[in-house]
């Protein structure tokens, strides 16, 4: 066998092994997604009544002392929970991310952020970003604990005021697809645009007039004054308790959008890695074909000639 | 009056636990309070619930389940408990339960500790592992 075969030969191996790899990381990456797709519909409901009662808590409170989350601090210090993933072989998952984080945190004087995920945590060092809290491992499996310590830790730099406001900033999952880098401001909250607010738009995506999360009202209040219910142990004490578990919920959702964006855009990238593996075989197998054929009619020619040679 | 019912859902982060009738379910509020029941016709009430159980009576039947922190609502003969984490006894994962008790046990003992958080943490543990010896 010609040497330029035994090469052919040899790329085709290593190209299928690496096909290999890259059909099994499309497979877990779509099967994970799904997971991540089917946790975030469970959440639906949670979230869903949450909402509604944040609005009902607010009619009820509107002539009290608004409480310290719905309070601007007098801290300048913006900050913004960043999530990222750990691992790359994603697209542009974390470039277009990190892109529109860049630009968000160029409109805010004073900044600081909570980073998400190994890629977010280099891209932040290198840029110099002040980075107050940072979050790796497991980036594309979103846990109830790790969102209610991300939104403790923010909750409590907001309480501390060392941050004024606080937002934060992820990939959405818009379709298998796609994903779209998001901003959702989450304190402080304005308590007279949860009583006013009609629809979910104006409540939580108010910053950039965006629905990050699916949020569909509930028949649950209708018909309800919330000046007639009894609140135990009271109306503030509740909301204090409220408004924490619902900035730990948008959290939760969030690293959910985010993990299954993650495995998406793995997934696609991975897709499109197997697809051109498989065009380079199909070019190496012809190659390999041409030369093969083509050591052949040399043969034959060399052995008719010997045979015409000895006539 | 005899009869009615409310229509009750019991919600958390992670799925719907229940979501039926009820002739009356018994919380536990965090505060002062301690345990009431929430009969047909109770008054608009929103309540904070602290570590412990729900009790969900349907006529003759009766059901128990773990419900770790949240609110009620009641209103109009529907009510909804929104939980950090709820689950049905026969969910209750022992092994882990009894880890948590002793791991949050030893912490106590220590110095220096997130003396709430240990005790919370306890407290949840006990909570499991009584509700899932209760129904053995």
């Amino acid at each position: 066998m010609p040497n330029s075969m035994r090469d052919i030969k040899r790329r085709i191996k290593s190209v299928s092994s690496t096909r290999q790899i890259t059909h099994a990381m499309e497979l877990v990456a779509g099967a994970k997604m799904r997971g991540a797709r089917q946790l975030s519909e469970a959440r639906q409901a949670y979230t869903d009544y949450m909402i509604d009662t944040l609005h009902m808590m607010a009619k009820a409170l509107q002539k009290e002392e608004p409480n310290v989350y719905l309070r601007t601090n007098g801290c300048a210090k913006d900050l913004y929970i960043v999530l990222t993933s750990d691992k790359g072989l994603a697209g542009g998952f974390n470039s277009g991310l990190l892109k529109f984080a860049a630009e968000t945190l160029a409109k805010s004087p004073e900044h600081a952020v909570i980073v998400c995920g190994v890629k977010g945590l280099d891209f932040f060092r290198r840029t110099g970003t002040e980075i107050l809290d940072a979050f790796t491992g497991s980036s594309d499996t979103a846990s109830m604990s790790r969102a209610s310590v991300i939104g403790k830790r923010a909750m409590d730099l907001f309480l501390e005021r060392k941050a004024g406001r606080v937002g934060i900033i992820y990939n959405q999952f818009v379709s298998a697809i796609s994903q779209k880098p998001t901003l959702v401001h989450l304190l402080p909250l304005s308590n007279d645009e949860l009583a006013s607010a009609e629809d979910e738009i104006s409540l939580i995506g108010r910053e950039e007039g965006q629905k990050p999360v699916d949020y569909e009202r509930t028949d649950f209040f209708d018909g309800i004054d919330p000046s007639y219910m009894i609140f135990e142990p009271g109306a503030s004490y509740i909301a204090e308790k409220l408004i924490p578990s619902y900035v730990e919920n948008a959290v939760y959702g969030a690293l959910l959008e985010s993990a299954a964006g993650e495995l998406a855009a793995r997934r696609l990238a991975m897709e499109n890695a197997t697809d051109n593996a498989n065009e380079i075989i199909d070019a190496l197998e012809l190659a390999y074909n041409r030369a093969r054929q083509g050591a052949i009619t040399q043969e034959i020619t060399e052995i008719v000639s010997g045979a015409e040679a000895i006539k | 009056m005899a009869g009615e019912k409310i229509s009750l859902k019991v919600i958390t982060p992670t799925r719907v636990l229940y979501d039926g009738e009820s002739t009356g379910f018994i919380v536990r509020t965090s505060g002062e309070v301690g345990q009431f029941m929430i009969l047909p016709n109770h008054a608009p009430i929103t309540a904070d619930i602290g570590l412990g159980t729900v009790l969900i009576r349907n006529g003759e039947e009766t059901r128990t389940a773990t419900v770790m922190g949240g609110y009620t609502v009641v209103a109009r003969n529907k009510a909804v408990i929104m939980a950090q984490a709820a689950e049905w006894p026969e969910e209750i994962d022992r092994d882990r339960a009894a880890q948590a008790k002793a791991r949050a046990e030893e912490r106590l003992r220590e110095e220096n500790v997130d003396y709430r958080r240990a005790e919370n943490a306890l407290k949840r543990a006990l909570i499991r592992l009584n509700l899932s010896d209760s129904v053995k």
